[in-house]
């Protein structure tokens, strides 16, 4: 256990002293500076293994068998370059963070290009926290993908260096390099169902304004069919004798709703913003304007992809540490 | 750190059923044919289960499979044979692992082994092809290895080859340069090869047609590389026992104790230095030319009392040793009592007639040793006849063949010889070894086959010690100026043991050049291969000079850090941008030059407009930059390109180039 | 042949001119837009001269033109045309809208509701009207200017952002620089000068001019500079998407015309990077965690990062 501790601690140490030597960029092609190579496990198999040959070949006096030996030794030693090569001149972009909920995998957009005559194979991609991406680059010069990690809470998620290794092609040697990405991504706070709407505070003039009759838009004509109520013929029309035409409406419910964070006086502030999360991707199905009132700013109605972005940031970075908050501007 | 259990593509499957194959083959010249059989059928179970007719084994099976063959192990193997049982289990190993591969674990443990096995065939077998054959099971094993590490879902069955090859090929030079320079340790603990059956060759006694049975044989004795010219045909006599004792029908040696020196020898002539390679016997004696000066650097040769070289354990590989030896010596020249009475006594009851014989001319040579010889050599040269079929010959076998037969081969005369000197109380003895040889002109050495076995007679004269005498030559002695095979080719009896053998048909001409020349580089794959550590410190010593760790780590470094470097640069070489085009790259050199003079090109400005600004702040160049400007858009955007204006454009940027 | 005809465009820049003061990298984008079949944008706050440029567009050319005021009330059929009972024959009849034209100005385009904009925008799209089961074809050429208001004013309905590419090119007007202003205070207003406008290009040298444009030449160091710009729109941290392929295709057709407008058989980058922002800046959208980061910022980081000489 303590040793384990230690280990990792002393990993740390490694990677901050490797992430040092190369600061963070958008776009980074692999060199030697950035590469670190060492043997793997299966790598201190072949070692052995080239011990006993060895041992063999001394003790019977086979010069064969030290040729054998020998070759295999070369091999392991040219599996060396192969393995960093394997990594070498790969261009590594971060190209862009996409937003989610806290509890599932914040996507990052990363492009790979490698040079037109290269090719690598069984790239290793992840980052600290998420699932590692396998990858061959054999055919197109360039290819984007998306590298997940794990987002639990709220705010700015930063996935931390990125790590790229391969032990392609012996699995003798693991060849890795870690790059420190910009890239961030937005969590939304974790929708948490449950709760009505809450009744909007009347007496401030807005809020539920439902309008049944007479507020809806006249949009257009249509030919007027037997049966249509006779109400909806489109008399001016008819006067001008162009003929029965039936007006068509558009029913406008301009039932302007609004979000508020008094509404759930029971939940605590994380609570609150999982409820309010829940309600902004529950009404961005509908059509109805919508709006939001947190202590401090208020984001009038509207609807629309734009509005749900927004407000679902605004709770993403309510009251957050203002290094993260600094972040945004 | 967790590792996920990795399974393995379906192409890795095949490539682990080709290495394995490709490992086993070599091991089919001496494994016990079960093995070969119960492998092909576990290949053939891997192939079921790959193709999907049949599912992996249930335990109880395999459990089955493992106890049948640790019986099969068992009743074939003895504890002589625990090199062969050790590597026959690995590869029934191997074949049982076969059935379980499906993990990237297990089919790492499959290759692993794999390796080793590949290489235990130099243990059995070390001739060319088998390393070629062992070169080949490694790349194919290799090329499993990166299989198994390819991605899973990946079907693709030539890419692993392609990548080892790639990887082993700039092995090999790596490979040289530690065999050349590896230093060659003496063995940590003691080993044992596996005996096998008996080699044809000389034998401790001689009884006649023993030796005329050796020419049935083209085996290889050995080989001699001589460090100057070779000697005269007639003086190739290799010494390999002297036999002493004639119990009325064959001679054998004598029982000396070893502690005894050697017979004194008073070199006559400066010694011939040589290396002596030996096929193994399966007995104690060493080859040496007439007549040794010492042991030389035999590590455990020993020089008996007869100036015979042997080895202190029997021979069972190829053995290798460098000697000196004098063509005109004065040997023994002291010659004690005891002596005298052994190399006189001979059974008195034996071969009568030819006693008889030998006191009638002893009187007749007024018993004069060396009129003695000379009548006895006479006499065999008039009524005698060389042949490789000799009659049997029964009790009293020296009578039958001086009386009746009168025709031998070298080991009826050289015994009857040696017979009736003794019996005229003349020390004599035996001498058996090999005579002559075959030059390889392109290689420079002797090899000396089973034919070329021979016996010959040694005489001690009053102030002259031991002489040699060819009694063969008396009869035949074109069977000492040429070899064996040109003068019995046509002999039924003749390599009758190798009715096919490439031997009877490449005697002369193409075929014989062609012989000669694979003979030639067998030798020197022997020599520089298979015995490397006997030329290691001469060779490292004439390259590198006066040998210390240091210049071994340099000749190590240097060699190897090249090799690297190429493929590094092989591996590598194609990221970085070469501009090829010279237009190019001028104009890049421009560019740089200005913006070191603080007028920088911005990103978004084209040639030009860099140029029109550039001719503002510089009006003296302004045509010319202008100029360029045109030539550069017509290039590069135009349609109208052609290479006298590349030309003309190219001198622009230089001119301008210049004039800065 | 060629080069009488781009003459004549030439000519015709310096005709429109005369009306639109100090505006002739407008004029030429406009002109560009007409040769490349593409429909054009113009946003800008009123009364800054969008009308006044499609009008003599129109003149100019000797295009049929009508104009339409958008109106937050206006239906779709007001721009289509309607299908109108008749009774004398007791069929309807169907009444061609102020689409059926050559040159359409369509005023305040964002006043109006999104239903009706659509209606419009697929016109564009298609070149075709379709209205109760039958298709009707817009005549050649066809060409629409719009204009809107910046979104920012109220009142607006901003055009939806899926359909912004519809328009080829996007431009500003821009207040006139002093002297011009000057000049315009003094001479009076140049919209009566609008009649006295003539004739410079006919339709069939229209077409013709817009055949030729295919065939000026880009060359690979141009392609290559185009894709290098649009592949950094989608990758650069600023931007929330990047130019789509049919932005890029857009791109290309702008700069070869721009390039035979200059009268050159060939592209060079000035050309790509005179129609860049017109072309490509309604159709990328800033990131929307960097605050103020408008379009026009956006093209000019892009044309400072991307080396024109790779």
């Amino acid at each position: 256990m303590k040793i384990g501790h230690w280990t990792s601690g002393l990993r740390h140490r490694i990677q901050a002293w490797a992430l040092r030597r190369s600061p963070a960029s958008r776009s980074v092609t692999l060199t030697q500076k950035r590469i670190y190579i060492l043997p793997t496990l299966s790598g201190m198999m072949f070692l052995l293994l080239l011990f006993l040959l060895l041992l063999l070949a001394i003790n019977y006096q086979n010069n064969l068998a030290y040729a054998a030996t020998f070759l295999l030794g070369g091999m392991f030693i040219v599996s060396i370059l192969h393995t960093y090569s394997n990594l070498a001149g790969l261009r590594i972009t971060a190209v862009s963070g996409h937003p989610c909920f806290a509890g599932e995998m914040a996507g990052f957009t990363l492009k790979l290009q490698r040079p037109e005559k290269r090719v690598y194979e069984q790239l290793d991609f992840s980052w600290q926290e998420g699932p590692p991406l396998m990858l061959d680059m054999t055919g197109d010069t360039q290819v984007q993908i998306e590298l997940a990690c794990h987002a639990p809470s709220r705010g700015w998620c930063q996935p931390g260096p990125l790590r790229i290794q391969t032990r392609y092609p012996f699995g003798l040697f693991r060849a890795w390099t870690w790059i420190n990405t910009d890239l961030r991504a937005l969590v939304y706070p974790r929708p948490l169902p449950g709760g009505d709407l809450p009744p909007v505070a009347s007496g401030e003039g807005e809020g539920l304004e439902m309008r049944h009759e007479g507020s809806d838009d006249f949009s257009g004509l249509t030919r007027f069919e037997p049966g249509m109520s006779p109400r909806r013929v489109a008399w001016k029309v008819f006067a001008r004798g162009q003929g029965m035409h039936a007006s068509e409406y558009v029913a406008h419910h301009d039932r302007k709703l609004w979000l508020d964070w008094d509404g759930w006086p029971a939940l605590n502030v994380e609570q609150r913003l999982s409820r309010l999360s829940y309600w902004v991707v529950r009404l961005a199905h509908t059509n109805q304007p919508y709006g939001l009132r947190l202590p401090g700013k208020v984001y009038p109605p509207a609807t629309g992809d734009a509005q749900r972005q927004r407000l679902l940031q605004a709770l993403a970075l309510f009251r957050l540490p203002e290094t993260q908050v600094e972040a945004e501007r | 750190m967790k590792q996920p259990v990795q399974q393995i593509s379906r192409a890795a499957v095949v490539w682990q059923l080709v290495a394995f194959v490709a490992v086993v083959v070599p091991h089919l010249i001496w494994m016990p044919f079960w093995i070969p059989l119960f492998c092909l059928a576990m290949i053939a179970c891997r192939l079921m289960i790959h193709s999907g007719r049949w599912s992996f084994p249930h335990w109880s099976i395999k459990l089955l499979l493992m106890l049948i063959t640790a019986a099969g192990l068992l009743l074939t193997f003895d504890k002589q044979s625990l090199l062969s049982g050790t590597v026959s289990l690995l590869v029934l190993g191997l074949s049982l692992k076969l059935l379980e591969i499906y993990h990237r674990r297990d089919a790492l443990v499959l290759i692993y082994v794999a390796y080793f096995v590949a290489t235990t065939i130099f243990l059995f077998e070390q001739e060319m092809w088998v390393a070629l054959l062992c070169f080949i099971a490694i790349l194919l094993v290799t090329a499993a290895l990166n299989s198994v590490w390819q991605d899973p879902q990946r079907i693709d069955y030539k890419r692993p080859l392609v990548q080892s090859c790639r990887v082993l090929f700039p092995a090999i030079p790596l490979m040289l340069l530690l065999f050349l320079l590896f230093p060659r340790i003496e063995p940590l603990w003691s080993v044992q090869l596996d005996r096998s059956a008996a080699v044809t060759g000389l034998s401790d006694t001689m009884a006649p047609g023993d030796i005329s049975q050796l020419t049935r044989s083209g085996a290889m004795a050995f080989r001699v590389v001589f460090d100057g010219e070779p000697p005269p045909p007639a003086q190739r006599y290799w010494r390999a026992m002297v036999y002493s004792q004639f119990d009325g029908r064959q001679w054998s040696q004598a029982s000396l104790q070893s502690s005894q020196s050697a017979e004194s020898l008073i070199t006559l002539s400066e010694p011939l230095e040589y290396q002596i390679i030996q096929e193994r016997t399966g007995r104690n004696w060493m080859f040496a030319l007439d007549m040794p000066v010492s042991s030389g650097q035999v590590t455990d040769g020993v020089l008996t009392r007869t100036r015979t070289l042997e080895s202190k354990s029997t021979i069972e590989s190829r053995l290798h040793y460098r000697l000196q030896s004098s063509t005109a010596y004065q040997l023994g020249a002291d010659l004690s009592g005891d002596e005298r009475a052994r190399y006189t006594r001979i059974p008195a009851s034996s071969n009568p007639r030819t006693q008889a014989l030998s006191e009638q001319l002893w009187q007749d040579a007024g018993q004069q040793p060396d009129r003695y010889i000379d009548a006895l050599l006479g006499l065999f040269n008039r009524e005698f006849t060389y042949t490789l079929q000799p009659p049997r010959m029964e009790q009293h076998s020296i009578d039958q063949f001086m009386l009746e037969h009168q025709r031998g081969f070298c080991e009826h005369f050289a015994g009857a010889f040696a017979f009736m000197l003794r019996a005229a109380g003349i020390p004599a003895r035996v001498v058996g070894g090999y005579q002559g040889g075959e030059w390889n002109p392109y290689q420079g050495y002797l090899l000396l086959r089973q034919y070329d076995a021979h016996a010959w007679t040694e005489v001690w004269l009053e102030g002259e010690g031991w002489v040699r005498i060819d009694p063969t030559a008396a009869v035949a002695p074109q069977r000492i100026e040429q070899s064996l095979d040109s003068l019995f080719a046509d002999d039924p009896g003749f390599l009758a043991d190798n009715p096919v053998s490439a031997l009877r048909v490449t005697r002369s001409g193409v075929m014989l050049q062609l012989r000669l020349y694979y003979e030639g580089a067998n030798f020197a794959w022997h020599r520089w291969v298979l015995h490397y550590q006997g030329e290691q410190e001469q060779l490292l010593r004439n390259w590198l000079g006066e040998l210390s760790p240091l210049r071994m780590i340099l000749a190590l470094m240097l060699p190897a850090s090249f090799v690297l470097g190429w493929v590094a640069w092989m591996q590598l070489g194609q990221t970085a941008t070469i501009r090829r085009d010279p237009v190019d790259r001028a104009l890049h050199r421009l560019l740089k030059r200005l913006a070191k003079k603080g007028i920088p090109r911005h990103p978004e400005e084209s040639l030009q407009a860099y140029c029109a600004r550039l001719a503002q702040e510089r009006p003296d160049l302004s045509k010319p930059l202008r100029q360029m400007a045109l030539l550069d858009e017509q290039q590069r955007y135009g349609q109208n390109s052609s290479p006298e204006h590349r030309r003309e454009l190219l001198e622009l940027i230089r001119a301008c180039h210049r004039s800065l | 042949m060629s080069d009488l005809l781009a003459q004549k465009f030439q000519n015709s820049v310096d005709e429109l001119g005369k009306v639109l003061l100090g505006k002739e990298q407008q004029i030429r984008l406009a002109i560009t837009c007409l040769l490349s079949g593409g429909h054009l944008l113009i946003e800008d706050l009123p009364g800054m001269g969008k009308t006044t440029l499609a009008h003599s567009l129109a003149r100019v050319f000797g295009l049929a033109d009508k104009r339409v005021q958008f109106t937050s009330d206006m239906l779709p059929a007001d721009i289509l045309g309607v299908s109108v009972f008749e009774a004398a024959t007791g069929q309807f009849r169907f009444h061609p809208g102020p689409v059926f034209t050559q040159v359409l100005l369509a005023d305040e385009i964002n006043r109006t509701t999104p239903k009706t904009q659509s209606a419009l925008l697929e016109a564009m799209e298609e070149g075709q009207v379709t209205q109760d089961g039958e298709t009707r074809v817009l005549p050649t050429p066809f060409f629409v200017i719009a204009t809107q208001n910046p979104v920012t004013q109220y009142g607006t309905f901003p055009l939806p952002e899926s359909q912004l590419d519809r328009f080829l090119m996007r431009i500003a007007l821009g207040y006139p620089a002093p002297e011009v202003e000057r000049r315009l205070l003094t001479v009076g207003d140049t919209r009566q000068q609008i009649d006295s406008l003539q004739t410079m290009v006919t339709v069939q040298e229209l077409m013709q001019a817009q055949k030729v444009i295919n065939e000026v030449h880009a060359s690979s160091s141009l392609i290559d500079y185009l894709q290098r710009l649009v592949q950094y729109t989608r990758e650069g941290s600023g931007f929330s998407s990047g130019v789509s392929p049919r932005g890029a295709l857009a791109l290309l057709r702008c700069a070869r015309s721009w390039a035979w407008l200059e009268g050159r058989e060939h592209v060079v980058p000035e050309d790509l990077q005179r129609v860049l922002e017109p072309v490509i800046g309604h159709r990328i959208r800033p990131a929307e965690d960097i605050a103020g980061h408008t379009s026009t910022r956006l093209v000019a980081e892009l044309l400072s990062q991307v080396d024109v000489m790779s």
